[in-house]
């Protein structure tokens, strides 16, 4: 196991300015940060080769967008991530690949109880109506109830604010339920 | 289904293999030949990189064909085929070329997009943190081929209304008129877009109608398209002033706000405010040659003595006998940001005249509303000593003072309605060195004694919703008489802002002093200062 080593938001943040002028410094960043963009991206690609292409383009972009970044006291890997994301969609819309979702079972459990259908949800029963949603609310879905991020993580990657997150999340959670319940009510 | 794969076998990858591709040195050779070492914001903002994507694609094919075409003419008698290479290098060549009409000068600091997920098939009215009403007509969203939208589409809203947002914003506030520059005071701001499935949709097939909340009550506005193509602003139409509505519940798409928070603005808001009377002014002593009369609206200008004049302010216009006898098309009165001044507007066909003035009377009524003024005094001060702290009303933190609640009040909301997406502006424009007076070859030199090589330099009265800024770097418009914030825009990307104990002496060529600091700092100074 490799060992990495600390560094604060604000640690970060100085070795980003030093990178404006010397894009050198952004090693530290990138050696820290390579397998969780790595594997944030290869879950939706699930192809190793394509995947290091786009994480490769992603930190191309972010060194050349520095200048462009807030810091707000966080991290700079959740912005890191937000440029992957859109790299991982820009490369979906250019190729004829489909974008894999990938759903545990442990997490199934957790949007059940979200939607609060008693029951439980089974693999099968969940997918036609996750794939109602569009690539937006279908990506707020997985990271929240899948990658379990927290509300802030995601307003980051997903360049909301955290209470437009919340209630984004809420809207959709509630326009699954309100499908489900019509699709049970249907059926009996 | 779609085309997506669901998988409930999460797709496995050991950390041995993701080392195997980490590779940065590969990742700074590509940050070195795409960029150099040192890449400037402008060249990297992300959203004015994703406006001009739709259009600037056109003229770099432009570009690229004009080049191609003297690249042809010009090898045509060495008979060489230069055919495949010619246009790749003249392609980057175009781009690099390009610049965008609308370029933040701190990518990233630009007030960012809000985005309304709507249905293109309901008529829905979006209202944004600040007020504004976005109302939006079923079936408004066409696509390139003219064929109605289908589905959601997201509108993306964002509005302006500060001399800051304005100067973060890149927005060209330089108005041309048959090769007269104006700058545009502007009553409201907006950049209204819209996206269906990742596209700009680049027409509407009805208007848009956007209410954007303001505080200038002024009639003198107009609105305003800027015009991506000419560069320009187009003139739409007199922007109309209407009275600030009441939201509807039904069909709204309310910006998000915490219930948490909502519910502890609510009670401050909905509490009944006790009656104010407004504090009484003593109208000065008519005393210079220039005076006139004019009729108002008490109900507009309680503050007005009925049957005052107004005593012209030799200082800040100039008057001329002869426009007493000129029978003017308009004539407007608003009053200014300064305490007591109001600005007399007139307008016969070409000719714009803006007087500032201030009320006066003569002697004998001096005398007469003097006594009338005391009792007023005493009634109104007896009225403030009577009213509640805020802790004794109940409010908290959330007690409304005076002034926020005259600004509650006096919020209007102008009506501009939107055929294409882009920037808007309610604006009224004006002659920029003959409102400030002073026009000053400046020099700028920072700390050190270094000479600082401004991109562009700006000027903002406080109060007042305009950003001046000179064509010519070295050039400040400037007038000792307004309160007035200045800064420079540097080529090393600082702001550098002047002392502005420096504003108030001044001669034709005048060195400044300036304090440099970086784009964020520096923006947080504007902040403060603005």
């Amino acid at each position: 196991m490799k060992q990495m080593i600390k560094i604060t938001p604000s640690e970060e943040y100085a070795i980003v300015q030093a990178s404006l002028t010397n894009p050198s410094e952004f090693r530290v960043i990138y050696e820290r940060y390579y397998a969780d963009v790595f594997r944030f991206v290869f879950s939706k690609v699930n192809d190793s080769d394509q995947t290091a292409d786009i994480v490769s383009n992603t930190f191309v972009k972010v060194i050349t967008k520095l200048a462009s970044y807030t810091y707000k006291g966080y991290s700079i890997k959740n912005w890191i991530v937000r440029i992957a994301y859109n790299e991982t969609m820009e490369f979906f819309r250019k190729s004829a690949k489909q974008p894999t979702v990938s759903i545990e079972d442990e997490n199934l459990q957790h949007i059940a109880e979200e939607l609060e259908v008693d029951r439980g949800l089974t693999f099968y029963e969940i997918c036609p109506f996750l794939d109602r949603l569009d690539d937006q609310e279908l990506t707020l879905i997985e990271l929240r109830y899948f990658d379990r991020m927290k509300i802030r993580e995601i307003a980051e990657i997903m360049d909301f604010t955290e209470a437009k997150t919340r209630v984004v999340i809420h809207r959709i959670l509630k326009k699954l339920n309100k499908q489900i319940k019509e699709e049970v009510q249907h059926e009996q | 289904m779609s085309n997506r794969i669901y998988t409930n076998n999460k797709p496995k990858i050991t950390d041995a293999e993701i080392d195997a591709y980490q590779d940065f040195d590969a990742v700074l050779n590509k940050v070195t030949a795409n960029t150099g070492p040192n890449p400037s914001p402008e060249s990297v903002g992300t959203s004015y990189l994703k406006d001009i994507v739709g259009w600037g694609k056109g003229l770099a094919i432009a570009a690229v064909g004009a080049v191609a075409i003297w690249f042809g003419i010009s090898t045509m008698g060495t008979g060489a085929d230069t055919s495949n290479n010619v246009v790749v290098a003249d392609s980057t060549v175009a781009e690099e070329q390009f610049v965008a009409p609308i370029q933040p000068p701190i990518p990233g600091a630009e007030t960012q997009y809000t985005t309304y997920t709507i249905d293109a098939q309901k008529s829905q009215k979006i209202i944004t943190d600040d007020g504004t009403t976005v109302s939006i007509e079923k079936n408004t969203f066409v696509d390139a081929d003219g064929n109605t939208i289908v589905g959601e589409v997201e509108v993306l809203f964002r509005e302006y209304h500060n001399p800051l947002d304005i100067f973060k914003s890149g927005i060209p506030m330089e108005y041309d008129s048959a090769g007269q520059v104006y700058t545009f005071e502007s009553a409201g701001m907006f950049d209204l877009q819209a996206e269906y499935k990742g596209e700009r949709v680049s027409t509407f097939a009805k208007e848009r109608v956007v209410d954007i909340v303001g505080e200038n009550r002024s009639t003198k506005y107009n609105d305003y398209y800027y015009d991506t193509t000419t560069r320009n602003w187009s003139y739409l139409a007199k922007s109309t002033l209407n009275p600030l509505e009441e939201t509807e519940d039904e069909g709204s798409l309310e910006a998000e706000v915490p219930t948490a928070i909502a519910s502890e603005i609510e009670p401050a808001i909905n509490t009944p405010a006790p009656t104010q009377p407004t504090m009484p002014k003593l109208p000065a002593l008519l005393s210079a040659k220039y005076a006139f009369e004019a009729e108002f609206d008490a109900r507009k200008f309680p503050e007005l003595y009925k049957g005052c004049v107004f005593q012209v302010d030799e200082t800040q216009s100039t008057f001329s006998p002869a426009y007493y006898s000129v029978k003017w098309d308009m004539v407007e009165l608003t009053p200014m940001d300064v305490s007591n001044r109001y600005n007399l507007h007139l307008e016969k066909g070409s000719q714009v005249m803006d007087v500032q003035c201030f009320p006066a009377i003569t002697q004998q009524e001096y005398n007469r509303v003097k006594k009338a003024y005391d009792d007023s005094l005493q009634v109104y001060q007896q009225w403030q000593a009577a009213q509640p702290t805020a802790q004794q009303a109940g409010w908290g933190d959330h007690f409304l003072a005076e002034e926020e609640y005259a600004i509650m009040n006096s919020v209007n909301t102008r009506r501009v309605r939107a055929r294409l997406p882009g920037v808007y502006n309610c604006d009224h424009p004006m002659f920029a060195q003959k409102y400030m007076g002073d026009r000053v070859q400046a020099t700028f030199i920072d700390a050190a004694g270094q000479t600082v090589a401004p991109i562009r330099n700006y000027v903002v009265e406080r109060g007042f919703n305009a950003l001046f800024s000179a064509r010519n770097n070295n050039e400040l418009l400037l007038s000792k008489q307004k309160k007035l914030i200045v800064w420079v825009w540097t080529q090393d990307h600082q702001i550098g802002l002047v002392r502005g104990d420096q504003l108030t002496q001044y001669s034709k060529t005048e060195t400044f002093d300036v304090e440099l600091y970086d784009s964020r700092e520096g923006l947080a100074m504007l902040e403060k200062l603005l």
